[in-house]
């Protein structure tokens, strides 16, 4: 046995995980598992009993011929978002048909290189809990293996130039060590650097130069929540079941209840589409809505609420209880409209009431398991909208002047003409009821209009090409008619806003799953949700949901597993992965850096004034007055110097101990001249090899340096004196000694430059 | 012992890689991209402080290889001693180092670098290089070089240790026909001595007198009764052949007189190499062999038998400097009942040169009396009567 035993099983382990990592990353499972199945496979049929390895040249071909295909893949649908992927598919696809070659060390360097570069380009694609998994075995799996392969390219170098040697008699064959040892050593030395390595590596991640709220948004889209509403991207969006929060929804008397429909949970409202970005935003340019805005403190009881506006929470308040379990973010998630707000932690929250967004002060803080409750208001009056608003009401008309792009007002009027043209006549601008009646209807026509077969929910938009020239609000109303939640709420929206009705846009979570045994809704990533309100009266907004609550339903549905059940376990870990690992951008950096720098001060302050009251009792103890600080310092120096000493004097001596070997103590203390002259010869240029006497080695200087080699030999008489004669020296001999290889060391310095 | 640090290609590659993902993740900020970067770089640290941990704390020596022989491989070893008390040594290459100042490479052929897998914390490992003379003479081997590259090949880590050591490559030897050299030994060189060894071994030689020191067990006690003083039987045992080999080299290289387009040089070793197989041969048949080299001012050898007696005769062939000056003197011939004498000579054959029964051979001599293929196999070897005249010159 010895650590080449299994190297090609080492190697297949390394191709496998590699090949795992990209399926994992790219959703490509199939692949994934044909390529793990003839990776695994090429041990038997190339390196088993009977393996027949694949010939060079067929080998060529075939790697032609997949390298060919992927330049066709690559050049029929040319997107550089994909390109990465495709090289990584090639790269899988050459490691494990290399698996069946004839192969050399170097050979398998290549393997090795190009599951490395599978990794890396899946590393730009996902950043899943279970690839990060993935890449942290096959890192631990590649140091192993290059280690491996260097003695694999040792041994073979060796044996090859052994086998060439021509002589008239055999040649001893090349031995390899085996037994245990060389084994467990180089395992334990593997796992080492492999563990140093992981050190170092997340001390580099840590003090890596971050950008500030990345929060791995460059890498895969997949279900979740997010504060804006960005359209444009053509990809997948990947379905995840993680458990975001729990909400438990009471009624005035604390019973908990389950709504008759999907509970909308309100996180961001964005009014403003911009066209150049495609994105909606939250229109900041109306400085009474900055103006407006309030924070409220809470004290930390859950059982504490703090009003948001003026109004005290009516007994008809229902109460909505959010507990979070995976998400860090500094959204408070409500029903419309909320009154009141208590936490388990002391918390300041901001109040937006115009829109009636709650955002939590400390960025990204809000998570880790607390809880908050909120009082809400599900059909509240005029008066109870006002009393929570404030300030001064808004004008009793629409402010919409209009949606940015064109096109979308015609196809807007289009739509009207054929389902309702009485719409199209504008309202009578004195009577505000006609004109929020009007809004209400033509709201209710896009809805259904949208709602309608000419349109389909999906997930997937790698099908769909939008031009960059066209915007892709137009574009999903007038062409493709195909996308998902953020699309029909766009769409609705815009067309609302084409025809001067106040609209908005509204993104946060539909709770749907609701819990019969704890009685509380469970709120995954995949209830996200994009929906859109529509003014209704002068401070009143009605929610209109264009996403079809079957599509939504079904597509809950078809996601529920037993493996669900279980899936708690593996949230957790995906929440310190999401929270620690990959929203780890420059904030939570800089945090980390003061946090880190207020602990160390913090320290440093307790040191010092640990010091300072130590140096006060012991000064009182003993009665010094001022000067025993004085004292103590003396005493305090004196303590350094002698640990000082006694460190130099035991390192010293063991220093000789590793040089002359077990000896008495004596030997040890009296023979440390021997070290200077040791020094002196390696100063010299003539290091003593450990093989050769002291003896021998003075007699071989007496050619190239009489000089040196004169002063050395009364000192390495001595030593023999001392190591094998048993002579004692006094301390002047001592001295003595020491000071004639100091002299030494200065004959050996001295001369160096004309030493040839 | 010198340090020295090398780049491999690999490390260029590895160290462009690094930069590449560095970039990538700097420019696309993806935290798992961040995480393999750091990793990359931290190898590079773990990689030169573990090779060097281990190898900077090595010592090596070479271990003196005796002797060698021109066409089969020296093993040369290497003690390499791990000074590490923690990190062991792997992949280790352990190679000397040609161009030294007094090292003389062109004798051999190029080493095979000696490879040691593993070796212990404080633990000693011999490492074996092979390497195959190429021509008689001294070998000197100056320095070596214990390098390597684990763990990741990213630096290649390079010990130098300068360990001059001096060793004799004795002559080539040819398996030579025994057929062949019995007839060397046609003009005597056996049967007509007794050993030295007296005793009750051997066969019946005579009677004689008691003398002191005889053993009690040898006296003959009937004959000695009718005797006035104790008769002991005279007892011996068959002498192996003797063979004394001259060779001539009184004339020096330049002066040898050779048809043109013929290495003097060459003809020269190969007359020691015929002398050397003689020789070889001739001990491993059980004989004698004693060596006298005319023209120059080695000491002779007497004739003894045993492989020791063939490592010192191939010792004393393998120490003849060809480049030194060659002396005429007058060349004292063995007695002719000190055994058969042949006198193996360069360029031309010198009847002057021992007795009338000594056998003369030159270097071609050697392809008659080679073994070849059929004689290895027990066949009948090629008589070379036809080849050497009664003066043993060839025809």
């Amino acid at each position: 046995m010895n650590p080449l035993a299994r190297y090609p099983r080492q190697l297949r382990v390394e191709v496998c995980l590699a090949l795992a990592a990209y399926s994992v990353a790219l959703q490509t499972f199939e692949l994934g598992f044909i390529l793990a199945v003839a990776a695994i496979a090429s041990g038997y049929m190339s390196e088993g009993p009977r393996g027949r390895t694949l010939p060079r040249w067929a080998a060529t071909v075939v790697a032609l011929g997949i390298a060919g295909w992927t330049l066709v893949i690559f050049l029929n649908n040319p997107l550089p978002e994909e390109t990465m992927a495709l090289i990584g598919r090639l790269a899988c696809l050459l490691a494990t048909l290399r698996l069946f070659e004839r192969r050399t060390a170097k050979d398998d360097r290549q393997v090795v290189m190009l599951c490395v570069v599978a990794v890396v380009a899946a590393a730009l694609y996902s950043f899943q809990l279970l690839f990060g998994v993935l890449v942290i075995a096959f890192a631990a799996q590649t140091i192993r293996m290059i280690m491996l392969n260097r003695l694999r390219t040792g041994f073979d170098a060796a044996r090859n130039h052994r086998q060439k040697i021509v002589a008239s008699s055999p040649v001893p064959p090349l031995e390899v060590p085996t037994g245990r040892a060389p084994v467990m050593q180089f395992r334990v030395l593997a796992v080492i650097c492999t563990l140093a390595a992981f050190l170092a590596a997340s001390v580099v991640f840590v003090i890596f130069p971050r950008t500030t709220g990345a929060r791995g948004r460059t890498l895969g889209m997949r279900t979740g929540f997010a504060p804006r509403v960005e359209l444009g991207r053509a990809d997948q969006i990947e379905q995840s079941n993680r458990e975001v929060f729990t909400v438990r929804w009471s009624d005035p008397r604390g019973e908990p209840i389950k709504w008759p429909q999907p509970l909308l949970l309100r996180g961001a409202v964005l009014d403003q589409w911009d066209p150049v970005d495609r994105e909606w935003v939250a229109d900041q340019s109306r400085r009474g809505r900055r103006r407006s805005i309030r924070t409220v403190e809470t004290d930390g009881s859950i059982e504490d609420f703090t009003r948001l506006g003026s109004l005290s929470p009516p007994l008809t308040a229902y109460t909505q209880t959010v507990t979070m379990r995976s998400l860090a973010t500094e959204r408070v998630f409500a029903r419309w409209a909320p009154v009141s707000i208590a936490c388990d932690e002391s918390r300041t929250f901001i109040f937006n009431p115009s829109s009636f967004e709650i955002t939590d002060s400390a960025t990204g803080r809000l998570g880790r398991f607390s809880t908050y409750r909120l009082k809400v208001l599900p059909s509240p009056n005029q008066q109870e909208l006002l009393d929570i608003a404030g300030g001064s009401l808004p004008p009793n008309r629409p402010r919409t002047r209009g949606f940015p792009v064109p096109g979308v007002r015609e196809e807007a009027e289009r739509i009207l003409l054929e389902r309702a043209p009485e719409l199209l006549e504008p309202a009578d601008p004195d009577d505000p009821e006609t004109v929020w009646q009007r809004s209400r209807r033509i709201a209710d026509v896009f809805t259904e209009y949208l709602r309608g077969p000419d349109f389909s929910y999906t997930l997937d938009l790698r099908r769909v090409t939008i031009r960059q020239d066209q915007d892709p609000i137009l574009s999903f109303l007038l062409d493709q008619r195909l996308g998902h939640c953020q699309y029909f709420a766009s769409a609705l929206c815009a067309l609302c806003q084409s025809m001067s009705v106040d609209a908005r846009v509204v993104t946060g979570f539909v709770a749907v799953e609701y819990d019969d045994t704890l009685d509380h809704y469970v709120v995954r990533e995949s209830n996200a949700h994009a929906w859109v309100e529509v003014r209704t009266g002068r401070i009143s907004w009605r929610e209109f949901d264009p996403t079809s609550s079957d599509v939504l339903e079904e597509l809950q549905a078809g996601r529920r597993s037993w493996a669900d059940e279980f899936r708690w376990i593996y949230d957790r870990f995906d929440f310190l992965w999401n929270s620690r690992i990959v929203a780890f951008d420059g904030d939570v950096q800089a945090t980390l850096a003061e946090e880190a720098s207020s602990v160390a001060q913090t320290r440093a302050e307790k040191l010092f004034d640990w010091v300072r009251m130590t140096a006060n009792r012991v000064n009182r103890y003993f009665m010094l007055g001022p000067a025993g600080y004085i004292w103590l310092g003396v005493v305090f120096v004196v303590i350094v110097v002698a640990v000082i000493t006694v460190f130099t004097v035991v390192r010293r001596r063991r220093m000789i101990r590793t040089v002359i070997g077990r000896a008495p103590n004596r030997v040890l203390r009296e023979a440390g001249f021997y070290l200077d002259l040791l020094d002196a010869f390696s100063r010299a240029g003539f290091p003593k090899p450990s093989h050769r006497s002291p003896m021998a080695h003075v007699e071989i200087l007496r050619e190239r340096r009489p000089d040196l080699a004169e002063a050395a030999a009364p000192l390495v008489d001595l030593f023999y004196e001392i190591r094998f004669g048993g002579r004692r020296l006094e301390s002047e001999s001592r001295r003595r000694a020491e000071s004639d290889a100091r002299n030494l060391l200065l004959i050996a310095s001295r001369r160096e430059a004309e030493v040839p | 012992m010198r340090y020295r640090y090398q780049v491999n290609l690999a490390g260029v590659l590895y160290l462009v890689i690094t930069l590449l993902v560095g970039l990538a993740a700097t420019i696309r900020p993806n935290n798992i991209l961040v995480w393999v970067f750091g990793l990359l770089l931290a190898l590079i640290a773990i990689s030169g402080y573990v090779s060097g941990a281990a190898l900077f704390r090595m010592s090596a020596r070479r271990v003196d290889p005796g002797h060698g022989r021109v066409g089969r491989p020296l093993t040369v070893r290497y003690a390499v001693r791990s000074g590490s008390r923690r990190v062991p040594l792997f992949d280790l290459s352990v190679s000397e180092i040609e161009g030294g100042s007094s090292s003389d490479w062109s004798r051999f052929s190029r080493p095979d670098p000696a490879w040691v897998m593993h070796v212990g914390p404080n633990e000693v490992t011999h490492a074996e290089s092979v390497l195959v003379p190429n021509r008689r003479g001294r070998m000197r081997m100056d320095r070596f070089a214990a390098s390597t590259s684990f763990p990741f090949g990213l630096l290649g880590k390079r010990v130098i240790v300068s360990q001059p050591l001096e060793t004799l490559v004795h002559p080539r030897t040819i398996p030579l026909s025994t057929e062949a050299i019995d007839r060397l030994f046609t003009g005597g060189g056996d049967g007509d001595r007794s050993g030295r060894s007296a005793g009750s071994v051997g066969e019946y030689a005579g009677l004689r007198e008691y003398r002191s020191g005889d053993s009690i067990r040898s006296i003959a006690w009937k004959r000695s009764h009718s005797a006035t003083v104790p008769i002991v039987i005279q007892r011996a045992t068959p002498s192996p052949r003797r063979m004394q080999i001259m060779l001539d080299l009184r004339r020096a290289t330049g002066e040898l007189r050779l048809p043109e387009g013929i290495d003097g040089r060459a003809r020269e070793e190969d007359a020691i190499t015929l002398a050397a197989s003689i020789a070889e041969t001739v001990i491993l048949a059980g004989g004698e062999v004693g060596l006298q080299v005319a023209g120059s001012d080695i000491p002779d050898v007497r004739a003894q038998s045993g492989r020791r007696h063939l490592d010192r005769l191939l010792t004393t062939l393998a120490g003849i400097e060809l480049d030194a000056p060659r002396s005429s003197d007058q060349v004292s011939i063995p007695a002719l009942r000190s055994g058969v004498l042949v006198v193996v000579h360069v360029d031309r054959v010198d009847p002057s040169l021992g007795h009338d029964s000594a056998v003369h051979l030159m270097p071609a001599s050697i392809e008659t009396l080679r073994m070849d293929r059929d004689d290895r196999r027990g066949e009948t070897a090629p008589a070379i009567d036809e080849t050497l005249d009664t003066t043993g010159a060839v025809a």
